[in-house]
C-alpha cells in the first residue's frame, strides 16, 4: 500500500548537531503512529518536517507520492489544510480568549458563518470540557486546560491529518486517558492519520498502529506496538521498560 | 599590507550584510503590504491596530507638541527680538514645525510608543511558536500580523503629524503671544504668509515614508527574533525591540536629512 507519509534518507542537522540521519519512515493512511524516544532526539523535528515548519538538508518528504519540497502555490496551501498541529508548548495566542483560539482556524478559513462556527466550537469545547473557560485568556488557566484548548484548536477543523506534538504531557492520568481515548475514537470515527510524539508508555501502545522508535538520529524501531517488546536492542528495551527504583529507607 | 587587507575585507563584509539585509528588509515589506490589499478584507483588524498606534498616541504626542512650541517660542523670541524681528516668531515656528520638528519627533514619539510594542509583540510570538501555529492553520502570518500594522502606519502617521504641527503651533502662541506678549495677529499673520502648500504636502511625504520605515524596522526585527545570532528567547526579544528603536529613529533621521535635500 502506497504510504501517506514517506521519509526518504531524511537528514537533518542543526550547526554541528545531527538530528537525522538517513531517516526512512512509512506512515500510512488512517493510522495512528507513535514516534518516541528520549527527550531532545528529534521527534518534533520529524513532526515540523512534515508539515513543511522544516526543510531536510538531505533526503526527500513524500505526501501521498508527491515531494513535498515541490509543492507551491495553490497545491501547498490544499495540503496545508489537510494538515492540523498540536504544539508542544501549545502555541495558544496569548492575545486571545479560549473561544477565539479555538474559533480563528474557522474564522480565517471564510467559509463557514458565524453560527456555525460558534456550535462547532461549543461542540468540541463540550467535549473537552471547555465551558467554564471560554472568556479565559490563555494566561489564565492551566497547563493542563492549555492542552485541551490545543487539541481543541487541532481538531476544530476536521482535518485529514494531525500531528500531536506531546499531547498529553502535564496531565492527570484521568485526563491523559480521556485525551487518547478521544483521539482513540475520533480516529475511528473520522478515520484521520495521526502522528503522536509522546512519552505516555505503555497508554501509546494501546492506541498506536505503529511504533518509531528514534534514538542517535537513526530510527531504531519501527513496525507494530506488539512487537517493540521484542526488539533486543537496549536502549529501547531501557526505554520501554525502565528499571524500577529501588527505596532506600537506610536513609 | 598585512592590516589593510582584513581591514577591508572587514568593511567589504559589514557592506555585503548591510545590502543583504536592506534587501530583505525590502522584500518583507513589499509582501507584507500587498497583502493588505487580498480579499477577505481585514478592516476590524486595521481599525484596531489604528487605535493602537494612533488613537493611543495622541496623548503622548500632544505632550510632546505643545512642550516643543512652547520651548521654540521662547529660543524664537529672544532670538528675533535681538534683531527687532519677533514678528516673525508665528513664521519661524510653524515653517520649523511643519517641515522638519513635526514629522521626525512625531515618528520617534511612536517608534518609543508603539514600535517597540510592536518589534516585542511580534518576537514573543515568534519564540512561543505563535506564527508557526498560524502557518500550520494556513494563515499567512504576514498577512495576519504584519500588513494590518503597516496599513495602519501608513494612515496614523500623516494624522498624528498633523496634529503635532497644530499644537506645536499652539504651544508657541502660549509662549510667545501669551507669556512673552507678542501681538497675536503678527503671530497668526506672519504664519499664514510664510507657510505654502509645499511645506505642508513636504511634511505629509516625510510622514508617510516615516510610518514605512518605522514599521518595517521595527515589525522585522520582532519577526526574525530567531535569527538573530547574539542571543535566544526572552534575551533575543530584548536585543529585537533594543535594535528596532534605535535602528528606526537612525533610519527616520537620516532619511529626515536625505528628503529634506530633494523636497526644498
Amino acid at each position: 500500500m502506497k504510504p501517506l507519509i514517506q521519509f526518504k534518507n531524511v537528514s537533518k542537522s542543526f550547526g554541528t548537531q545531527t538530528v537525522l540521519n538517513h531517516i526512512n519512515l512509512e506512515i500510512q493512511k488512517g493510522c495512528i503512529t507513535a514516534i518516541i524516544g528520549k527527550s531532545g532526539v528529534g521527534k518534533s523535528v520529524m513532526l515540523k518536517h512534515m508539515i513543511g515548519l522544516l526543510k531536510p538538508d538531505d533526503g526527500t518528504i513524500y505526501l501521498d507520492g508527491m515531494d513535498l519540497s515541490e509543492i507551491s502555490g495553490q497545491s501547498a496551501k490544499v495540503m496545508r489544510q489537510k494538515f492540523s498541529y498540536m504544539f508542544q508548548n501549545m502555541a495558544l495566542f496569548d492575545s486571545m480568549t479560549v473561544y477565539e483560539n479555538i474559533a480563528l482556524p474557522l474564522k480565517e478559513r471564510n467559509i463557514f458563518k458565524k453560527n456555525v462556527i460558534r456550535e462547532k466550537v461549543l461542540d468540541i469545547g463540550h467535549k473537552l470540557e471547555l465551558e467554564e473557560i471560554w472568556h479565559k485568556y490563555s494566561s489564565q488557566i492551566s497547563g493542563g486546560m492549555k492542552k485541551r484548548v490545543a487539541l481543541a484548536r487541532a481538531l476544530i477543523t476536521d482535518p485529514e491529518i494531525i500531528l500531536f506534538d506531546e499531547p498529553t504531557t502535564g496531565l492527570d492520568p484521568i485526563r491523559k486517558h480521556a485525551v487518547f481515548e478521544m483521539i482513540f475514537q475520533n480516529q475511528k470515527a473520522f478515520n484521520y492519520t495521526a502522528v503522536i510524539v509522546t512519552h505516555a508508555i505503555p497508554d501509546i501502545f494501546y492506541i498506536a498502529h505503529q511504533i518509531a522508535f528514534l534514538e542517535n538520529a537513526q530510527i531504531l524501531y519501527d513496525g507494530p506496538p506488539e512487537g517493540i517488546k521484542q526488539c533486543k536492542t537496549p536502549i529501547v528495551q531501557r526505554f520501554i521498560e525502565p528499571p524500577y527504583l529501588e527505596r532506600n529507607d537506610t536513609r | 599590507m598585512q592590516l589593510i587587507t582584513p581591514f577591508f575585507q572587514f568593511l567589504g563584509n559589514k557592506f555585503i550584510t548591510f545590502i543583504l539585509e536592506l534587501g530583505h528588509i525590502t522584500v518583507f515589506f513589499i509582501s507584507s503590504f500587498i497583502r493588505l490589499f487580498q480579499y477577505p478584507w481585514q478592516f476590524q483588524k486595521l481599525m484596531h491596530q489604528i487605535y493602537f498606534i494612533g488613537v493611543k498616541s495622541i496623548s503622548v504626542v500632544c505632550l510632546t507638541a505643545l512642550f516643543t512650541g512652547m520651548v521654540l517660542g521662547l529660543q524664537g523670541y529672544y532670538t528675533l527680538v535681538q534683531f527687532g524681528s519677533e514678528g516673525l516668531l508665528g513664521s519661524a515656528v510653524a515653517v520649523s514645525l511643519i517641515r522638519e520638528l513635526g514629522p521626525v519627533l512625531t515618528a520617534i514619539m511612536i517608534i518609543g510608543r508603539a514600535g517597540s510594542s510592536m518589534s516585542a509583540e511580534m518576537g514573543i510570538m515568534r519564540i512561543s511558536d505563535q506564527i508557526d501555529a498560524l502557518t500550520t492553520m494556513d494563515i499567512h502570518p504576514k498577512r495576519f500580523l504584519i500588513s494590518p500594522k503597516i496599513g495602519a502606519s501608513l494612515v496614523s502617521f500623516p494624522l498624528l503629524t498633523a496634529i503635532f504641527d497644530v499644537v506645536g503651533i499652539c504651544g508657541g502662541y502660549l509662549s510667545g503671544v501669551i507669556l512673552l506678549g507678542i501681538n497675536p495677529a503678527l503671530y497668526i499673520n506672519g504664519m499664514e504668509k510664510t507657510v505654502v502648500m509645499n511645506d505642508v504636502s513636504g511634511g505629509f511625504i516625510k510622514s508617510v515614508v516615516f510610518a514605512v520605515i518605522v514599521s518595517t524596522i521595527c515589525l522585522y526585527q520582532g519577526y526574525y527574533t530567531h535569527l538573530r545570532t547574539d542571543g535566544f528567547g526572552a534575551k533575543g526579544v530584548s536585543f529585537s525591540t533594543t535594535a528596532a528603536v534605535v535602528m528606526s529613529c537612525v533610519t527616520v533621521l537620516i532619511a529626515d536629512y536625505v528628503l529634506t535635500s530633494f523636497l526644498l
